[in-house]
This record gives structure tokens, sequence and C-alpha cells, in this order.
């Protein structure tokens, strides 16, 4: 029996099955019409059926020989396919399998080694890395690396680049390089072949500053595969990432590098700057003092000695406040923990200014002493009582309040100045911050007495808070560490 | 009748006006005055006589404070003074604290330098800067300021460890509180008895078991202080 199409032969069967019985019942209509008048039409219908059922069985026994060949043949087959009866065909179910665990490893090596790459490093030092790492992952050691162009050839020199176990640096470009580099250049994974024979290529990057490419001479070698290049293309994708990443973390560290030279110029500055002028200016203080006591000097030359004697006193303080500074950048600021009283500090202080203001010193409460560096909050009692001066109308009263609170001591100065709006309030402590009009108002300040002021009141374990509003005004207040100074159990 | 003996201050600077300065001032304080432009020319006179102190500037070229104060204290015990202008590394003036007794930050007032002298010169003739109280359990080392007790170690501060030395000077005798006004603080300090008050009351918090029940350091009410040497009270007792 021929071997024509299963479904064709299932509907032939059925149709020779049902034209006969269909034949058989025309028939028998014709017959009880004429001849078979007497004969009972029941027993005609009967025996139709019959006759149907009979064909139907024949047929079916004819056809059902050749279904079941094929429902065999279709068994066979599978049977074969599972049990790899088929030399042939196991052969290249076994070749698929290798590729794809090939495949797979080498993706997984791909994932891995792309984040071994250590793109912190050196860019000159990353393509080596990488060149290492393609070549682990393709298992061939020919693998190189060709820079074209980095956009910072100080951090990436142009150049063709070994694996680290070459242990050798960059070689210059050659024409090779240049020819693998455009040819073909629409597909970033390519296998190309001219004069200097066959290779593979891998656009590292296409960047308008960084091109590279990976390759390695394919003479001899089957074609890359379609999974081969999508494999390469991937390969490209991650070592262009590590590459640009590495640049960018090169150029982001070589920029904070320049920032914090920058800063310690500007410290090494201040600190030169403080160092050079304190020991004239101790010079200067001692020798006006000396001349001070000369008993026999004119009353206008000792003015004028206690001008320079004042101005030189001023300076001193300025450089203090310079060295303060200096002193919190570097972290090494050690206040002393005395025991002192405040108010004769506070009096000794506001002379020492010279302001030519009403001062009133109020001191409320039981007595207390200062745990302090008595020096140290001079110094932040000269910035605040010099800056109460500064920024307030000549003639208008500075006054301080002292007085205990919690185990401490609050100290209070007030100026009916001008006041400062809320930004200048919240950015006063800032290292040489200084407000538009506090630049009008004081053209020679540092900008540094509130920032010495803060560090050195935390030093201490106080603090100082200010309170303002504009045209209304400042108020500051130090807290202290202090002690009842009752003679209790003494 | 001879001439009473006044005390040999060795001035070590690189800036010879300060120097000059300095030594008019010192000398006018009634010491007699030595200068030195460097630190090899100040070893150089201590091969000659010795003086009862040395003011040093930290800053020098060649060889510098730091240097000097080491090579001298390798030498002899002599008090030293350090000038010291700013320096990124306080870490080597407190290194300084192992030789130096004092040092004065640049700029300053050189009254304050002659009191700093002063005092420095007080506590050197008070004697040993050792301390051993109750047969060792309570120890205090006075030039790096640091008592160590049952309880733990606690750094002094220079007050509290001036007031402990001359408190140890007559140990197991009282001191009036005028005296321990006198040589604990200087004239420009402006102390008075409410100084001495709560600075016992804390010195105590770092040397007694019990601040409330003090046993090394006593109230002799109306009068002042003593330290007891536990050993030699056991003995009395």
């Amino acid at each position: 029996m021929p071997r024509t199409g299963l479904w064709l032969r299932v509907f032939i069967g059925l149709l020779l099955a049902v034209i006969p019985p269909i034949l058989m019942v025309v028939g028998a209509l014709l017959l009880t019409g004429s001849i078979l008048r007497d004969v009972n039409p029941d027993q005609v219908a009967i025996l139709v059926v019959v006759g149907a059922i009979v064909w139907a069985a024949i047929l079916a026994i004819v056809f059902s020989r050749s279904l079941a060949e094929d429902f065999q043949s279709l068994l066979s087959l599978a049977q074969r396919g599972d049990q790899g009866h088929d030399p042939e065909l196991g052969a290249a179910y076994r070749q698929l399998a290798d590729l794809l665990d090939e495949r797979n490893r080498q993706v997984s090596a791909l994932a891995r080694q792309a984040s071994d790459v250590p793109i912190d490093d050196e860019p000159r030092a990353v393509v080596p890395a990488l060149v290492s790492a393609v070549r682990r992952v393709m298992r061939d050691s020919t693998w190189r690396c060709a820079v074209l162009a980095s956009g910072n050839t100080e951090l990436l020199p142009p150049g063709v680049y070994h694996g680290t176990e070459d242990d050798q640096g960059p070689e210059p470009l050659g024409d090779l390089e240049r020819w693998a580099a455009v040819s073909d250049a629409e597909h970033p994974a390519r296998r190309i072949e001219g004069p200097w024979g066959a290779f593979t290529v891998i656009d590292v990057a296409a960047s308008d500053r960084l091109r590279a490419i990976l390759y390695a001479p394919w003479e001899g070698r089957m074609d890359p595969t379609p999974a081969e290049i999508d494999l390469n293309m991937l390969v490209g994708q991650h070592a262009g990432t590590a590459l640009e990443h590495s640049l960018l973390y090169a150029q982001v560290r070589s920029q904070a590098d320049e920032l914090n030279r920058l800063a310690a110029v500007q410290a090494d500055f201040l600190r030169g700057v403080t160092h050079d002028l304190q020991t004239p200016l101790t010079s200067i203080g001692a020798l006006a003092t000396e001349l001070t006591a000369d008993e026999h000097m004119p009353g206008s030359a000792r003015g004028d000695l206690e001008s320079i004697t004042h101005q030189a006193e001023r300076l001193r303080r300025m450089v203090s406040q310079l060295l303060v500074a200096s002193r919190l950048e570097a972290g090494v600021l050690t206040p002393q923990q005395e025991v002192f009283a405040v108010p004769p500090l506070i009096e000794r202080t506001w002379a020492a200014l010279r302001a030519d203001r009403p001062f009133v010193l109020s001191v409320d409460g039981p007595a207390h002493l200062a745990v302090a560096d008595p020096d140290r909050l001079e110094q932040v009692l000269w910035a605040l009582l010099d800056n109460a001066v500064k920024y307030s109308p000549a003639g208008s009263p500075i006054g301080v309040d002292i007085g205990p609170q919690n185990g401490s001591l609050a100290i209070t100065v007030r100026d009916q100045g001008s006041g400062m709006d809320e930004s200048t309030r919240q950015r006063a402590f800032e290292q040489f911050y200084r407000s538009k009009d506090a630049r009008k108002l004081a053209p020679d300040g540092s900008g540094v007495g509130l920032y010495a002021a803060r560090g050195l009141m935390v030093a201490m374990a106080g603090s100082i808070a200010i309170e303002s509003e504009l045209g209304s005004g400042t108020t500051v207040t130090l807290r202290i560490p202090a002690e009842p100074s009752d003679s209790v159990g003494e | 009748m001879l001439p009473p003996v006044r005390p040999a201050v060795l001035l070590v600077d690189d800036d010879l006006t300060l120097l000059s300065v300095l030594s008019r001032r010192v000398a006018r304080a009634g010491y007699e005055i030595r200068t030195a432009s460097s630190g090899s020319a100040a070893l150089k006179q201590l091969e000659g006589s010795w003086p009862a102190l040395m003011v040093v500037d930290l800053m020098m070229p060649g060889m510098d404070g730091f240097e000097l104060c080491r090579r001298v204290k390798q030498l002899a015990d002599l008090p030293i003074i350090v000038l010291s202008a700013v320096d990124a590394s306080e870490a080597k003036v407190s290194a300084l604290e192992l030789y130096a007794e004092d040092y004065v930050t640049k700029p300053f007032d050189p009254d304050e330098l002659v009191a700093r002298i002063q005092r420095v010169l007080r506590r050197a003739s008070i004697g040993s800067p050792q301390i051993s109280l109750d047969g060792g359990d309570v120890e205090v080392d006075l030039a790096s300021r640091r008592l160590s007790t049952p309880s733990g170690t606690h750094q002094l501060t220079p007050t509290e460890a001036r007031l402990l030395q001359v408190l140890a000077a007559s140990v197991d005798r009282v001191v009036p509180t005028d005296e321990l006004l006198d040589r604990v603080w200087t004239d420009a300090d402006g102390a008075d008895p409410s100084y001495l008050w709560v600075t016992v009351r804390r010195l105590r918090r770092k040397l007694e078991a019990d601040p409330d029940r003090p046993r090394y350091l006593l109230t002799e009410r109306g009068i002042g202080y003593r330290l007891i040497s536990g050993t030699i009270a056991s003995q009395r007792a």
C-alpha cells in the first residue's frame, strides 16, 4: 500500500464507508415501490442497516492495518530519538550540548571577569587586566587590545596592550591595528581578512573620546558562529564599560587630589603667614611695652606708643584666631580645663578692645567658676565683643549677662546693631563666610572669628548660639561648664 | 657683703630682636641672662655652666628646639620653657611635654613669660616630679600630669598638678590657703579662695575613692589643706 498521507487516507475510508449504505437505501426504496410491494418496510430497513455495518467493518479492517503502521513508525521514531539509537543524531545532540556548555561557561566567566577587572586602578593598568580577562574567557592567549584614542593620553596612552601575564607595557600602534579598527567597522564583532591575515575583532568602545578594539589572529580557524559573535559583542560591551568607568574614576580621583592639594596649599599658606607674623608681633608688643615703661617719655609720644601697643595687640588676637582656625582644621586643638572666674575675664577683654561705648556687665544667680581654658574663652569673648562693636551704631550700648544654668554658665552678649537675616545667621559659623552687610560695615574682617569661636566652644565642651533679626540687634549666648564656687564641704 | 645670687636663665631664639627684648624684660625681673641664637650655640654654652632654667624657641634653623630639649634632658634635668609658634603637628608639642615644663605660644606678652619662669623655678625648687601615696596605691607623675589610683588613671590639669606638687612637698603637714594661692596661681590669674575650693573639689573626684569622705586630701577648716601619705597615717594610727 502506497504511503499516502494519514489524514487523506482516513477521509477516503470514511467516504467509502458512507456511500454504499446510502446507495443501498436508495435502491431499497425503489424496490419497495415497484417490485417488493408486499415486503415489510421495517425488514428492508433492518437489512440496509446490517449491510452498512458489515460494509463499514470490512473497510475498517482493511484501513486499520495501514494506520497502525503509521503509528508504529511514529512510536519507533520517538523511541530512537529518546534512546539515541541513531549514531549520527546522537553525535549531533552531543555536539550541540557541548556548544551550549561552552557558551554557558564563557558567559558566566565573562560575568565573573567583568566584576574582577579593577576599575579603581589606573586605566593603563586596567587594560592589561581586561586583556587577561578576555583571554581567560576565550581560552585563547593571543588576544590583545589596541587603544586608538582615549581622550586623555596621560591617563591612558594609545598603544597595543598585552595581558598582565605578559609583563610588558603598551607597544606603539601599527598599521595592523589601524586597519583592524576600520575594516568592516559597521559590525561591532567581526572576522576580517586582509594583507596581515585573518583576525577576529571586537570593538571595545566607540564613544567620541574612547576608541579601542580587542583582536586575535584567526588564520586557519573556523569562522565565528552567530552565537560566538553574540558573545564577542557582549565581551566588547563589558570591556568598554569597564574602561569608561576606570577613566571616569581616574578623572574624579585626580580632581579630588587637586582639590585636596589646593586645600593643603591654602592651609600651608595660612600656617606660613601666621607663623611669620608670630615672632615679629611678639617683638613689637614687647618693645612697645618696654618703651611705655620709660617715665621720661613725652605725653604725645606715649599716646602714639599706646596706639602701637593696641594695634599690635589687635593683630596678635587676629593671628591667634587664624591659628585656632588652622588647628581646628588639623584637629589638634586641646584646650585646658582650668577653674576661673568669668566676670574679671570679660572686663579685661572689654578693656583690651578700647571701644568707646557704654558697657553693662550683669552677673545673676549664685557665684560660679568656669571650668575651661581661660585663654581660649578670652579669644571667644574678644571675637564676640569685637563683632558687637563693629556691627552696631556708634554710641549704642553693649551688654553682657552672666548666670548659672543647669551646671553651666550662660554668657550672653547683646548689641543693638543691624542684626542679620536668617540665611546669614545660619551661615555665620562658616569659615571665611562674610555677608554683604558685614563686608560693608567692617571691610577688614577675616570671616574666621565666629568659626574659631564655635570650634573653641565645642572643644571646651560648651556651645554657642546666635539669635538675631534684621534691624533688631544680635544676641550670642555661650554655655560653658562651671561649678558653684561656694565653700560647701571646705 | 656678697650680692644675692640671681638665678640664670638661658634664652635660645634665632630671632635676635626678640632675644634682645626678652633679655631686657627677663633681666628686669631679677634674673641673670644668657643668650644663644641657635641650638648648637646653646649646647656650647651649657658646656661652661648650667643655668637654672632654659627658654627655647621651637622653630629654629639647624637644630630645632625639640632636638635641643632632647639632648639637654639627656645630660641633666634642666627646667625648660618652650616658645612655640604655630605648628600643624601639635603632636610634636604634646611630645614636648616630655621635655618641657611649660610652653608659651607666640605671640605672647613678655610679662606672661616672666610669670611662667617664676612659676617653673618655684616648682623646680620644690623637688620630686613623682608622688607616691599609700605605699604606691596612688601615684602621680607630675611631668606627664598623670594620676594613677586603684580605680584608674586620670589626667590632671596643670593647676591640679601644681597643687599636688606643693602639697606633696609638705606631705602630712597643713599648707595654708594663702600659701597655696600664692604658689599654685600667678598674680595674673587673680585667684581667690574659691579657686582653691573648686580645684580641690575637682581633684578629689580623681584622687579619692569617696570624694565626700576624703582620705588623702584633707581640709583643715579655716587654715588650709593637708596631703596625707597613707602609709605614714597608718603608722601613726
